[in-house]
């Protein structure tokens, strides 16, 4: 029985491929290029073509399809829904009726758009945390947001927090299937009853859990004292980040690509 | 009345980059009053094993029967396994969360729907055997010592009365005299009719105390057997992190050399058998 899929929305999966060795803040900066492509889309058929950008992407980050698609399930229903909605509340002209529910063809539009729009959004952002481990995208962030540092912001430690969190992802969720077994095993129903009942069932889970949590984070911060930590003051790393030429060229073609799609999009489509 | 396992094969995650095999082709039966030892090193499908045993997880090959009800996802009967079947993860004491370690022993009884009397009866049952007495009863679990909050955590498993016990490694951070006390319970539990399955990765403690040992190694069954057949083939072929006992390992070396000795990891028998021969 899997309880918890850790397969979930976006872990690293380490591989060999162009798309994992870019640079994280190259990778970071095409993706928030990319999405903002797909807000800018207008007709809903320039999704054919998106559609064959990402294949491409995930061609060359050497995931396969099936695994990128899975990572999106979690937010199918979201996609769905959102598509959902849209089918049902736009108005126009009815193609047909049932009852008081009334599909117009501005409605159908609209539904497949969004939903879309949605699923493309998620599936690039998906793409960027499967090729870079959490350490390569904190990194990238304090080094994309360390020109703000003179004026106070926070980039270390945000990054810091944010290694810290994503690492502890994976762990928290074997460490609330181990629980969830061990309640299980001593017979507590888990799925039964209503909404109410389920929540109280969930007590004998969340406590242990809490109680894992807290103790974990003080070991790690005692950890990290005994080590000297003491922010990001003077810190040198492992592995400095080294922006390649191959990195500007991809960054140049992701733009590139964007912007012809868009003005494609918005000036000669039909 | 037994657990027989056939051919099991246990996938993680497959058909994703993180397959891992973490069992394949076992094979193995388990009687009630009897005591069952798994050893293998870290990783070697220990702890994944045990949780096919109560339905936990559920195998990708092969069979497993608990009294004869099949284990399969979809087997209305799971519950009832669960119940004869006592699983004490690693670690149990960080299960906890009753305020009370009565509330806490009384979670499993509750939960299959036995009657208040035989709940009290039940959990009094449970905390006396693991050496807890009334006292403790209205306490919070979380302000106890390690090694009592373990207590509670295998007496809140026993309160459901299984007739079967599998523990995952449960002398993992005792010190000699709680591994000690420990082993105590676990031979009375069987002297009482229980069938007990061990999982340590101690093979002194193994051959020490069961009458079957299982050998794993990466997910396979290296050998299923008496102590004595473990014995053996462990000193023909070395396991990666199980290292057979000095004293298995001393009557090894002084059979080899001629002397005739039983080959034992039985400190006072090997004793014994020298010093009849001194006297000789
Ligand atoms: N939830 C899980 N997801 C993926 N792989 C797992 C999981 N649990 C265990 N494994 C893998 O299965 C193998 C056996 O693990 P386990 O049964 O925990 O061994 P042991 O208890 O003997 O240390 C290991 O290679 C481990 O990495
Ligand atoms: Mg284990």
């Amino acid at each position: 029985m899997k309880f918890l899929d850790h397969l979930t929305f976006g872990q690293y999966i380490p591989a060999d491929s162009f798309v994992h060795n870019a640079d994280p803040r190259g990778k970071i900066l095409g993706t928030i290029i990319l999405l903002t492509g797909v807000f800018l889309v207008k007709h809903p058929s320039a999704f054919c073509i998106w559609a064959l950008f990402l294949l491409g992407v995930i061609l060359m980050s050497r995931l396969s399809i099936r695994l990128v698609m899975g990572s999106a399930k979690p937010v199918m229903i979201l996609v769905l829904f959102t598509a959902f909605i849209h089918f049902l509340f736009t108005g126009g002209e009815p193609l047909f009726k049932l009852g008081f529910v009334k599909i117009t063809y501005e409605g159908l539009r609209m539904g497949v758009y969004m939903g879309l729009r949605l699923l493309f959004l998620v599936l690039f952002a998906s793409i960027l945390t499967l090729t870079t481990s959490p350490m390569e995208l904190a990194d990238g962030l304090e080094s994309l947001f360390s020109p703000l540092k003179p004026f106070g912001f926070p980039a270390h430690e945000l990054a810091m927090m944010m290694t810290i969190a994503l690492r502890f992802i994976p762990t928290l969720l074997d460490e609330t299937d181990r629980i969830m077994k061990a309640q299980l095993a001593r017979g507590a129903d888990l799925d039964k009853g209503n909404i109410w009942n389920r929540l109280k069932a969930f007590i004998p889970v969340l406590i242990p859990l809490f109680v894992i949590v807290f103790q974990r984070a003080e070991d790690l911060a005692i950890a990290m004292e005994a080590r000297c930590y003491k922010g990001g003051k003077g810190r040198t790393r492992m592995h400095p980040l080294a922006w390649k030429y191959k990195d500007t060229i991809g960054l140049v073609i992701t733009i590139s690509a964007v912007a012809l799609l868009s003005f494609l999009d918005r000036r000669l489509w039909l | 009345m037994s657990i027989e396992i056939h051919n099991l094969k246990h996938v993680y995650h497959p058909g994703t980059p993180l397959e891992t095999i973490a069992l394949q082709g076992i094979d193995l039966s388990i009687h009630m009053k009897q005591w069952l030892t798994v050893v293998g090193h870290t990783g070697s499908g220990k702890s994944t094993l045990a949780q096919h045993l109560n339905a936990l997880l559920f195998c990708q090959e092969g069979t497993i029967k608990v009294d004869s009800i099949s284990l399969d996802p979809r087997s209305k009967q799971l519950r009832t396994v669960r119940q004869k079947v006592g699983l004490v993860f690693q670690y149990p004491e960080q299960q906890l969360f009753a305020e009370t370690i009565y509330d806490e022993v009384a979670f499993a009884p509750r939960n299959w729907g036995v009657d208040p009397d035989t709940v009290a009866e039940r959990v009094e049952n449970a905390l006396v055997r693991v050496g807890l007495n009334s006292s403790f009863y209205q306490r919070s679990p979380f302000h106890l010592s390690g090694g009592e909050k373990r207590r509670v955590a295998i007496a809140s498993v026993l309160s459901a009365n299984p007739d079967y016990l599998v523990l995952d490694e449960p002398t993992a951070g005792l010190d000699a005299s709680g591994r000690k006390d420990l082993m105590g319970l676990l031979a009375g539990l069987r002297e009482d009719g229980l069938g007990i399955v061990l999982i340590t990765h101690d093979l002194e403690l193994a051959l020490a105390c069961s009458e079957k040992i299982l050998v794993l190694e990466h997910g396979r069954q290296l050998t299923y057997g008496t102590p004595e057949n473990v014995i053996d083939s462990l000193l023909k072929r070395h396991v990666y992190g199980l290292l057979l006992p000095e004293v298995v390992q001393m009557s090894h070396e002084l059979f080899l050399k001629g002397l005739d000795v039983p080959i034992t990891g039985d400190e006072f028998l090997l004793a014994q058998v020298l010093i009849e021969k001194v006297r000789k």
